[in-house]
């Protein structure tokens, strides 16, 4: 508690600006590009093939799949002024997904979240897509589920175990941001001070972003544990045993 | 002290420190989004431009009005959903 309060005190004196959000349109060259849609697809597919056994398996996930679906995707649009660093940016909401429905629905929720912002919110790029459905939707939600069942499987309680999955889930997604953009855009600059460099610029912004985006992933698993728990033990999140006590 | 009221302290800190960073900070509050204002212009540095996106919104008010129109039924979609899985009960029966 401390830390926490002495970090945000800190922030107050941390004062610059930061860099955020999707990949625009034309930013990555087309080798670049190309190659992330190519790390990307396999995961997507993957993502489309858990989505059909889920939704054939139990009907019961479909309205939990479309909640998920609608808080990524509004979630990953809004812009949020960040007071310490003047500019605005945005959560990912993929941890959540990848909590409650798993890591590759948390791919697939994302890419199609991404695909509508690139189409018809001039929100990241049709040609960097891929790149941003890696940071996001690839590494965010693998990120967030590892730390998550990690926390959890050494006895961390439900709320502070999605906390830092949400944490994660938010630096990760930027930092991959930051090698993708350094990767495309160095030419023959070495890749891994420009690679800091961007990943630093992101710091005022999104540590305070990934604080908020921890209470937000923490605030919703909680609230369906109190409302739904079945839906926590039938996705493996919570152990039936210990619904009452997590 | 327990964990949940643990929980509420903080969540009260942090609110009370963002609101704090807000009115108190240095940084300067042109609040632009990033994505434009940053993004590019480091790539700019590198000789990396922008495009135009494919689906181009323009000038003017499009970009606000299909912004506010995809909170609006992505909100939607959230509370029919949310209300669907609250409403139903373990069993599949609806309250």
């Amino acid at each position: 508690m401390k830390k926490v309060l002495a970090f945000t005190i800190m922030m107050h004196f941390v004062a610059a600006p930061a860099y955020a959000m999707h990949i625009s349109e034309g930013l990555l060259p087309l080798n670049w590009a190309a190659l992330w849609f190519a790390v990307a697809a396999p995961f997507v597919v993957l993502g489309v093939r858990r989505l059909n056994t889920l939704a054939k398996d139990d009907l019961a996930m479909k309205p939990l799949v479309g909640l998920l679906a609608a808080v990524v995707f509004i979630v990953s649009c809004m812009p949020i002024p960040v007071p310490t660093a003047g500019t605005c940016s945005h959560p990912c909401g993929t941890g959540i997904a990848a909590i409650l429905a798993g890591p590759l629905i948390g791919v697939v929720i994302s890419t199609v979240s991404l695909l509508l912002q690139a189409l018809f919110l001039a929100h990241g790029g049709l040609s960097t897509l891929g790149a941003d459905i890696v940071s996001m939707g690839v590494v965010g939600s693998f990120a967030g589920w590892f730390v998550f069942r990690g926390l959890r499987s050494v006895g961390t309680s439900l709320a502070l175990a999605a906390f830092f999955a949400g944490l994660a889930t938010d630096w990760g997604t930027y930092l991959t941001t930051s090698a993708e953009l350094a990767a495309g855009i160095r030419g023959t600059a070495p890749f891994w001070p420009l690679a800091t460099k961007i990943a630093l610029a992101f710091v005022p912004t999104q540590l305070p972003l990934g604080i908020l985006e921890g209470a937000m992933t923490a605030g919703m698993v909680t609230l369906l544990q109190r409302k739904r728990p079945d839906l926590l033990v039938k996705m493996g999140v919570v152990k039936e045993s210990k619904v009452a006590h997590a | 002290m327990p964990e949940k009221q643990r929980f509420k302290l903080l969540y009260i800190i942090l609110i009370a420190a963002l609101l704090g960073c807000f009115f108190f900070t240095r940084a300067p509050r042109s609040y632009v989004g990033v994505d434009e204002a940053v993004l590019e212009k480091i790539a700019a540095e590198h000789g990396r431009k922008p495009r135009r996106p494919f689906i181009d919104p323009g000038e003017g008010d499009i970009l606000l009005f299909l912004f506010l129109g995809a909170g609006a039924i992505g909100g939607f979609m959230a509370g029919y959903y949310w209300r669907s899985i609250v409403d139903t009960k373990p069993d599949g029966k609806e309250h």
